[in-house]
């Protein structure tokens, strides 16, 4: 996996409540949180189609691995809420890579298999894209991929 | 053109020095803001470059990530007081990145200069957010100002690590 994504650096999480999921980390001893509230992302595009998804986003660190937790402020439908709605008490959804090359880490995934389920721009040339893996293989969490510049 | 609006200073830092002298920030000033908080993501990527201590590292990536964090709550508050969005424009875009340097030496000189700054910057945030009379755009300010505190200890803490206390 590395060989396509690069450095795994974080560990995404889906939660029904961002307060309800730093407080259970809180309670793991992570307590230095980054909130950042209807995180505004530029574009959305969930399969083929524009969308508009209001997330909360909260992030923090276990050494070097970046914890998100990730809430949905609404029923827009979504991977994110899809994941909810089969465990509504959220947990570990995606695995993050920041590709050296996100066009090339892409392009190569979608070659091995990999779909296109959730991505975007966070902002102008900051893409990033939610993968699924391929079907029947032993990988079974998506693959999040952030290029920036 | 230039992103920047006129009267503005053209380096980061002296940009947010400019901004100091503000009783309260105006929506050029938050779009400014924002500049120098992705200058500022960018400018602690380059200094965790130059780090081989990986906890060192770590916490300046940290420090990076969140001066992200805070570009988009500024974001947040130029929609709350323009009623118009605004987009951060690519880095290459951002007139502040021309200053950027190649490479950024961690030594002690910078450390001091980060954790001075970084406790500027908390006080500069709490005081805008204290003469801004829209409750979610002083939250807003305020919560990056605890951030930048926490950038401080960081550093102090990078200093320790590296063996320059």
């Amino acid at each position: 996996m590395s060989g396509l994504f690069g450095e795994l650096f974080q560990l995404g999480h889906v939660v029904p409540s961002i307060d309800e999921g730093m407080r259970a980390w809180d309670r793991a001893g992570l307590t230095e949180w980054q909130v950042l509230r209807d995180y505004p992302v530029l574009e959305w595009r969930y399969h083929d189609q524009r969308v508009e998804i209001p997330i909360d986003v909260a992030l923090a660190w276990s050494g070097s691995v970046q914890i998100e937790l990730i809430a949905p402020r609404d029923r827009s439908p979504s991977m994110y809420r899809e994941f909810l709605d089969v465990h509504p008490q959220g947990g570990l959804q995606h695995f993050g890579y920041r590709p050296a090359d996100y066009d090339v880490a892409l392009a190569q995934a979608l070659a091995a298999g990999w779909t296109w389920w959730l991505g975007g721009l966070v902002a102008p040339s900051r893409p990033f894209a939610y993968l699924r893996p391929p079907p029947g293989s032993a990988v079974i969490l998506p693959a999040e991929i952030s290029g920036s510049g | 053109m230039s992103l920047l609006p006129p009267g503005y200073p053209t380096e980061a830092f002296a940009a947010f020095d400019y901004l100091k002298g503000r009783e309260q920030l105006s929506v050029d000033d938050l779009k400014v803001l924002a500049m120098i908080e992705c200058y500022g993501e960018a400018f602690y990527q380059r200094l965790a470059e130059n780090v081989s201590n990986a906890e060192a590292k770590a916490l300046l990536a940290r420090n990076g990530q969140e001066e992200r964090g805070h570009a988009h709550r500024v974001l947040k508050a130029i929609r709350q007081k323009s009623g118009a969005d605004w987009s951060l424009p690519a880095d290459a875009e951002n007139p502040f990145f021309a200053a950027l340097p190649a490479a950024v030496t961690c030594d002690s000189a910078i450390l001091s200069a980060l954790e001075s700054g970084e406790a500027d910057g908390d006080l500069s945030y709490q005081q805008w957010a204290a003469r801004e009379p829209d409750p979610l755009i002083a939250d807003l300010l305020r919560q990056n100002g605890s951030e930048e505190f926490r950038h401080g200890e960081r550093a102090t803490r990078v200093r320790a690590l590296l063996g320059m206390s």
